[in-house]
């Protein structure tokens, strides 16, 4: 753990004790991928099934001895995206090459390709960092991408 | 548009292939992992957030009932010893302490003395009312009828107010202790959580739901009213389906169904901001009302409802067996001179089901978050269900964010029908349906209101925490002395800081609350950039607490008042036996001493004397403590005009009287 600077190590223990309902120092392995998550960390779920996270409430609990080591190598790992590789992903449904594409498809995208989203999240994220469809359904995929990036509180930098 | 179909095809990372090497449909999935892992995190971070405020406002919740417990077990022992020593106190306190509750040996008698003192023809009606007009026997039109009028903020004459509680009494008396309740004719039920005054999600049910008929059965499992401002109104409304349909509304009691609670939690002051002078005997007819709610109802033999829950101990033989209307209160055991009316056992088996909590743990402890009743796990779940072959549990007592939830591995139902409970944007309400012989569990959610219900999650959640900070920097304020002295022995070199860790300690000692604190603090107080150290002064440059009427006077009186200003509360309306709002200056001082007692601190007699007589503002002799209560307000110091703090009368405006 010698990775992980102690203002790191702090804020990891202060997450974890949300996460800890009954104050026995002991999170559920269903919210495993929460916690890493709301460290910063965007693992895929197979990554967080690997470590240890599971579905359903109840089954495994895990320590804050234990989470830490998870934490620092979820940490480590590259291959986190960039603006332009979003860009490009997208452009394949940008038809006009005008930067923008069908909302629909989005959501289509979202919904039924790579680890899938669920009706409600695409709602949700598509409300909060799509903007305004046209009135042919059409929406810009840049500032979607940018807001996506930037978080909930973007006022509050990392 | 090809699907991918079920399997996840991950792009080949071992090679840390080019974008541009990829296929179209590749690259696609790339770019929807991308979005998906960045979107999930976004959630995450909310819901850290969500997480951290949803524990602010609980946290304060449970510490005001846990507060007012102890301020009743304190009451019980001043009694006992009271019995035996009457020259302790004035005998103002003596009297109202001894006074209540009221138990009269014979139950004939107690009936002539109800009757005598809060006959409705007492009241008579003037020719200038212009609410609504009732007559018994109350039908299914009235109902409406009232539900039009309370929609448009006109208040039910006392009058017609005194006959509803009477009529429901007589009902109410009828009733076993545990209801049963049949789905043979129906086919269905419908339960509702708590509703704590909030008419807008009692009608929102009705809206959604129908109202009560004779093949509509409804179950409210208590908490109808205190915190919410519309208090009188759903009860009124819960006891007018009572009396129009009672053997297809279940009422079943809440621990807010309570004169104790009540006078912390804002019933009694609804009640005597809108009725006043009837005030008094509305109140007393409603004690009486909550003494008869039946403590919970049976669905089919199948499904326990009961507004908290169950205990290793809850029998519910000797439950059905007790004599309810003896728990006038479930804060105290029923007294007469001292000593208890009725088996400790009886009152431990009643405080347990209303005020316990499931938790993950099994066994059972005690609820200390509350102080009252227990933490209740799967094993006792299991155990009480299979000792009274029953299929499950639905309960309410705790806010969730979707307005239930289920635990003990679907065997407990928690449902809670009241919506932005703590705030606007802090939860979602919910009601349940069972249908069909098996009793199928069907949940329905809603919000009733406002502006923040199509407002987008992160200014929801930017809503909902402003008044969660701005809540807890009252409780702050409210030890400012305190903690500066703790502030000011840690920091020995008087730089004006300290480190985050204490800071912490400190913050969970004095203001008494398990928060996360070290999350918390940059919204509350300065950080030195570079140590990362709390510039603790920070915390209390925003606002000073003032109290027009007393300036004065000693700031650490003042500021122990303003810290236990609830308790105080309670302890004056609990000496105001006749609802004046004014009590004499003796009795404000013997008040503020009992208070000392209470929290084991001191309060020096002069002082007390002096703050008495510089809010006796007329030199009557008497002081009006809600005025005084009223006038301590949390000044904002940029701006000394703006004061936020307790709205309250405004909220209970009422058109016309």
């Amino acid at each position: 753990m010698t990775d992980l600077k102690p203002v790191e190590i702090e804020k990891a223990r202060d997450h974890f004790e949300i996460y800890d309902f009954e104050g026995q120092g002991k999170i559920d392995c269903k919210d495993l991928g929460d916690l890493l998550r709301s460290l910063d960390t965007r693992p895929t779920i197979a990554t967080i099934t690997k470590n240890g996270g599971t579905k359903k409430k109840g089954e495994k609990m895990l320590t804050f001895d234990e989470f830490l080591p998870i934490y620092s190598q979820v940490r480590k790992e590259k291959e986190q995206g960039t603006h332009a590789d979003f860009m490009e992903g997208l452009k394949v449904y940008d038809k006009s090459e005008n930067g923008t594409m069908l909302a629909a498809e989005l959501a289509h995208v979202l919904l039924s390709l790579g680890e899938r989203l669920s009706d409600p999240e695409v709602d949700e994220i598509v409300k909060c960092c799509a903007g305004t469809e046209d009135e042919d359904g059409f929406i810009k995929y840049e500032p979607f991408v940018k807001a996506v990036m930037a978080g909930p509180f973007p006022e509050e930098a990392q | 548009m090809g699907c991918a179909g079920s399997a996840i095809r991950y792009p080949n990372s071992r090679a840390v292939q080019k974008f541009e090497t990829m296929s179209a449909i590749e690259r696609t999935i790339k770019a929807a992992l991308l979005i998906q892992r960045w979107y999930r995190r976004y959630r995450a971070r909310l819901e850290i957030r969500r997480r951290c405020y949803w524990t602010i406002f609980q946290s304060i919740e449970y510490a005001g009932e846990q507060d007012q417990i102890r301020l009743y077990s304190f009451f019980t022992d001043l009694m006992t010893h009271i019995a035996c020593d009457k020259s302790s106190f004035s005998n103002s306190i003596a009297n109202s302490l001894r006074g209540r509750p009221r138990i009269l040996a014979e139950i004939e008698e107690e009936e002539r003395e109800l009757w005598k003192e809060t006959n409705p023809n007492l009241i008579p009606i003037e020719s200038t009312y212009q609410g609504p007009h009732i007559h018994l026997p109350l039908t299914a039109d009235q109902v409406t009828l009232l539900i039009n009028s309370f929609r448009k903020r006109k208040l039910l004459h006392a009058h017609y107010v005194l006959t509803l509680l009477h009529e429901a009494r007589k009902i109410l008396q009828s009733k076993p202790n545990i209801n049963v309740a049949s789905t043979t004719l129906s086919r269905h039920i419908t339960i509702c959580g708590d509703l704590h005054g909030k008419l807008d999600d009692l009608l929102t049910i009705f809206y959604k739901n129908s109202l009560p008929a004779s093949d509509n059965p409804y179950i409210f499992n208590g908490d109808f009213v205190d915190r919410g401002v519309q208090s009188v109104e759903v009860f009124l409304l819960l006891i007018a389906c009572l009396l129009v349909w009672p053997d297809r509304v279940f009422l079943n009691r809440g621990n807010h169904e309570d004169f104790s609670v009540n006078i912390r939690y804002g019933f009694i002051k609804e009640i005597m901001y809108k009725y006043t002078r009837h005030a008094t005997r509305i109140i007393q007819v409603t004690e009486d009302v909550y003494s008869w709610l039946p403590l919970a109802t049976i669905i089919d033999n199948k499904v326990f409802v009961v507004h908290g829950g169950v205990t290793d101990r809850t029998d519910l033989k000797k439950i059905s067996r007790m004599d309810r209307h003896q728990l006038i209160t479930i804060l105290q055991p029923p007294m007469i001179d001292g000593k208890m009316t009725c088996d400790q056992e009886e009152w431990d088996q009643v405080v347990g089901i209303l005020w316990s909590d499931p938790r993950p743990q099994p066994g059972c402890h005690t609820n200390s978050i509350r102080g009252g009743g227990s933490f209740f796990g799967p094993d006792v779940t299991e155990a009480f269900l299979q000792r009274y072959q029953l299929e499950r549990i639905i309960r309410s007592h705790e806010c969730k964010p979707d307005g239930f939830e289920f635990t003990h591995g679907d065997r407990v139902l928690t449902i809670f029908s009241a919506s932005n409970y703590y705030a606007e944007g802090t939860n979602k309400a919910a009601y349940v349906k069972l249908v069909g012989t098996n009793l199928v569990t069907q949940i329905v959610m809603y919000v009733s209101s406002s502006h923040t219900s199509n407002a987008e999650i992160q200014q929801r959640q930017g809503y909902v925490e402003q008044s969660a900070l701005r809540e807890l920097k009252q409780l702050i304020y409210a030890s400012h002395l305190l903690l500066i002295e703790k502030f000011h022995m840690e920091d020995t070199e008087q730089s004006g800081k300290i480190c985050i860790g204490r800071w912490c300690d400190i913050m969970k000692e004095v203001v008494g609350l398990q928060l996360p604190w070290r999350l918390l603090c940059p919204k509350i107080a300065k950080l030195d950039p570079l140590s990362g150290n709390v510039y603790y002064e920070s915390i209390f440059q925003e606002y000073t607490i003032q109290n027009k009427l007393a300036e004065q006077n000693e700031p650490s009186l003042l500021e122990t008042l303003y810290r236990s200003k609830d308790t105080l509360e309670t302890i004056f309306r609990f000496i105001d036996t006749d609802g004046s709002g004014l009590i004499s200056m003796q009795e404000f001082t013997d008040a503020c001493q009992l208070l000392s007692k209470h929290l084991k601190t001191s309060m020096h007699q002069e002082e007390i004397q002096d703050l008495a007589k510089s809010i006796d503002i007329n030199k009557d002799g008497f002081i009006d403590f809600n005025e005084f209560l009223e006038a301590f307000r949390l000044v904002d110091n940029d701006s000394p005009s703006r004061r936020s703090g307790n709205h309250v009368c405004g909220l209970f405006c009422q058109d016309e009287r």
